[in-house]
């Protein structure tokens, strides 16, 4: 029976040939590092954005303090070459009373009447001295407003404020105007606590300005 | 008698080691691309992850690197950490950490992987209000 007797040579390559498999097993047994080159790309979904606020268009106010006058943003009606006021300024009426009431400072109003320059000067200063006299009775008696409070008095075409050569302008010189000739100013001192920030009113004055002192 | 023993001794040695490595052994890019794979099974949670962060700041936008280890015995993902690359805010890293920690690798591998993976945010514009695109 022949006998298997491996020489020498062959032994050892067998030798070195299960050396290194055992060797590359084991190293392929070593934690693998890797990167991902390419990343992942999130697109994200922002909330909505919040309601616009809604824009409330407040109304024009149609009866305006100001400094030395109340303004009017609308106009008073009169029957056509008379001193009569018409129904439909009924509610600008009662606005003016109002504004008069809430404003307890204005002490004198003189009421202008003013007229485009259609018609004579002579009967033009008559129309708008009665139509601004009839503003006067109408904020006394219906209004309830002292008497004396104010002064009436119409102008005519002499105080125009807007080109006569147009339709638009005669119509805005055809006007009424309240001019405030007397109001109570009240002049306050106000300290701030430099730390809350809050205001105290140390000193408060108030006195009497006549349309004359204040120019 | 003494070659035969020595060749005895390897071979026992030999197949010692070979059992032990009887599981997959991915290469390199193998790798990666079933790890990444497995990684996107969590798209969902990491663009909520996103979507959560663009609430507190609709301008939310960067790169968060995510390092963590697939253990080979397991598959699983362990030690995930933010690499210092990452440029997001905290918030949003520590969330992307949460959704992919845990994940399983399947099959196994024979070696740890050792792992980094990138992701990039940015965000649509915002839609106006819907009463107001009504």
């Amino acid at each position: 029976m022949p006998s298997f007797r491996p020489s020498r040579a062959s032994t050892s390559f067998l030798l070195a040939a299960l050396t290194s498999a055992a060797a590359l097993q084991l190293s392929a047994c070593g934690p693998i590092v890797f990167e991902d080159k390419s990343a992942m790309t999130v697109i994200g979904d922002p909330p909505p954005l919040p309601p616009k606020p809604k824009v409330v268009q407040e109304k024009p106010k149609r009866v305006v303090v100001e400094d030395n006058k109340i303004v009017i943003n609308e106009k008073i009606q009169f029957d056509f070459n008379k001193a009569t006021i018409k129904p439909e300024s009924d509610s600008l009426m009662q606005e003016i009373i109002k504004v008069i009431k809430e404003h307890p400072h204005i002490k004198k109003i003189a009421i202008e009447g003013h007229t485009s320059s259609e018609g004579s000067d002579k009967y033009n200063l008559k129309l708008s001295d009665k139509r601004a006299k009839a503003v006067q009775d109408y904020l006394v008696t219906k209004g309830e407003l002292p008497k004396d409070m104010f002064t009436a008095k119409g102008f005519g075409e002499s105080k125009s404020i807007a080109d006569e050569s147009t339709e638009e302008g005669k119509e805005k010189n055809r006007r009424v105007e309240f001019n405030i000739t007397e109001q109570d100013v009240t002049r306050k001192k106000v300290a701030v606590d430099p730390e809350s920030g809050e205001k105290t009113v140390v000193e408060e004055k108030t006195k009497t300005v006549k349309a004359e002192d204040a120019k | 008698m003494r070659i035969t023993t020595t060749l005895s001794v390897l071979l026992v040695a030999a197949s010692s080691v070979i059992p032990g490595c009887t599981c997959l052994a991915r290469d390199q890019e193998t790798y990666r691309a079933d790890t990444r794979s497995l990684v996107e099974t969590r798209n969902k949670a990491i663009k909520d992850c996103y979507d959560v962060a663009l609430t507190t700041d609709p301008k939310t936008s960067g790169t968060v690197v995510v390092k963590f280890k697939v253990e080979k015995k397991t598959g699983k993902i362990l030690d995930t950490s933010v690499d210092g690359a990452t440029k997001a805010p905290d918030a949003l890293s520590k969330c992307i950490v949460e959704a992919v920690d845990g994940l399983t690798l399947d099959p196994v591998d024979q070696r740890d992987g050792l792992a980094t993976f990138t992701w990039t945010f940015r965000a649509n514009d915002p839609k106006p209000a819907p009463e107001d695109a009504a």
